[in-house]
């Protein structure tokens, strides 16, 4: 038990890599059973009216994009199946928008969607919450110019939204992985108003976002990783958030197991 | 298996094992790799915010617009380099000293209604099990958090007890997927060094 207790931690890394390239190499192809709340935030996007007009934000970088890329193009997806019209933008989420700006190129060319009338991208814009408000007040005038640095005022869909409210959007859909995200979105844009928020968590932060869901303020949530697989099963669109949760499993069992293990080690060292 | 020829994948995957070599040890390597980044994201949104907010409103909003009202925004803005004047510091104060009733105004403002909409959700009708849970575990918490209460008396602290299971059961799920959400991380990473660099499409 004291040779279990000094086991070096570059080991227990090696074997996590290992696993980890196994599953991926080798799928195990485990079902992923889709749950109630994943049937509920598909049904929220799904069920808003025809032509609706829909805010993505994605409030997330690099770091997170492992986990909440999968779950916007899925998002991207239904959307444009819907035949939704698209406002894609963050603040102060400067990569989020660049990582979002490569994945809604190629799927809008599929849908035929014309950049400026089906969608549009006003990029990043610093000021958290400050923005959202003149946002609220002025969508033109708080965005400037658009992703491409051309003046946004002058696009048919960004004329046909002048502010941020339920007259003229049907849901905010939020990438959250930290602050701003959800719950600013919620406080400034969503609350006491019609506009649904749904929102893509991580898997970290969903205990926190669940009191959200429970008490009607977010719509509908994708819960981490898994939700994102469930949601991709709901959207028709498998892709990597499904094919990542054979690694997902191994690794949760993997962890299980190291920490009963510590746990014989350490209770056999105190006795 | 085709290794990508594309030079950003490499860059992205040259520096995501750079940094993975803090597994190992603290080393150069993860150092170099580190400082890039720090430059590397301080200039992107300095740059970024410079091209995309700064400019666009002195051009549009003051230049062409003339809405001049917005130069007093930007004075006060300015104040804050005075920081690096020691003699007059304290001016600094003023541009922090408006953002800090900023923040309370906002908090004041729109805080509470999200709050309340909560503690209202709270109420919940005893019809299954989980508004039970629910039910018994906000009870609870809430009992331990009142320090005034003696603890001693064995239905408080009975009471409190749960309480404090009911806490320690929210800290583990939150641990729990704390620790999922950091393996997710590396998968993205792992996938990235996989399919896009090593190019396995399997």
């Amino acid at each position: 038990m004291e040779r279990l207790m000094k086991i070096d931690r570059r080991l227990l890394y090696l074997i996590s890599v290992a696993l980890v390239a196994v599953t991926i190499f080798m799928p195990l192809g485990l079902p992923v059973k889709v749950s109630p709340l994943a049937v509920q935030t598909y049904d929220a996007i799904q069920n808003l009216p025809d032509n609706s007009v829909v805010l993505i934000a994605p409030m997330y970088d690099p770091g997170a994009a492992g986990e909440l890329n999968p779950m916007l193009k899925a998002m991207l997806y239904q959307c444009m199946e819907r035949g939704y019209k698209i406002i894609l933008g963050n603040t102060n989420w400067t990569l989020g928008v660049a990582i979002a700006h490569d994945m809604i190129t190629p799927i809008a060319a599929e849908f035929n969607y014309v950049y400026g009338t089906d969608y549009i991208e006003f990029g990043s814009k610093p000021g958290g919450s400050v923005w959202m408000q003149s946002a609220q007040t002025d969508l033109a005038g708080a965005a400037i110019v658009d992703f491409n640095n051309d003046p946004i005022g002058q696009f048919p869909l960004i004329q046909a939204v002048p502010r941020l409210t339920q007259e003229y959007i049907a849901a905010v859909l939020v990438l959250d992985c930290g602050t701003p995200g959800a719950v600013e979105w919620l406080q400034i844009i969503t609350q006491g108003t019609s506009i649904k928020l749904i929102v893509g968590e991580i898997q970290m932060s969903v205990p926190d976002s669940m009191t959200y869901v429970q008490s009607g303020q977010y719509n509908g949530m994708i819960a981490g990783s898994r939700g994102g697989a469930e949601y991709e099963q709901l959207v028709g669109r498998p892709g990597a958030a499904l094919k990542s949760q054979d690694t997902m499993s191994v690794i949760a069992l993997m962890v299980a197991l190291f920490i009963v293990l510590g746990n014989i080690g350490y209770v056999t060292r105190k006795r | 298996m085709h290794i990508t020829s594309d030079p950003g994948i490499w860059c992205q995957a040259i520096c995501t094992l750079a940094v993975y070599t803090y597994l190992y040890k603290d080393n150069p390597i993860f150092r170099i790799a580190e400082n890039v980044f720090l430059g590397l994201a301080t200039t992107y949104w300095f740059v970024y915010s410079f091209f995309n907010y700064i400019k666009p409103a002195i051009v549009e909003w003051i230049g062409t617009n003339g809405q001049y009202h917005y130069v007093l925004a930007i004075i006060l803005g300015l104040l804050i380099f005075f920081r690096y004047v020691p003699s007059l510091s304290w001016i600094a104060r003023y541009p922090m000293s408006f953002w800090v009733g900023y923040g309370t105004g906002y908090t004041l403002a729109f805080t509470p209604a999200v709050w309340l909409n909560q503690i209202t959700a709270s109420f919940v009708a005893l019809n299954s099990l989980q508004n039970i849970l629910i039910f018994v575990g906000i009870l609870c918490t809430l009992v331990y958090f009142f320090f005034t209460l003696a603890k001693e008396n064995p239905v408080v602290g009975g009471i409190a007890e749960v309480g404090k299971w009911y806490i320690m059961i929210a800290l583990g799920s939150a641990f729990g997927n704390t620790v999922l959400y950091r393996w997710n991380l590396f998968l993205g990473r792992a996938n990235m060094l996989i399919t896009q660099w090593l190019g396995y499409t399997g």
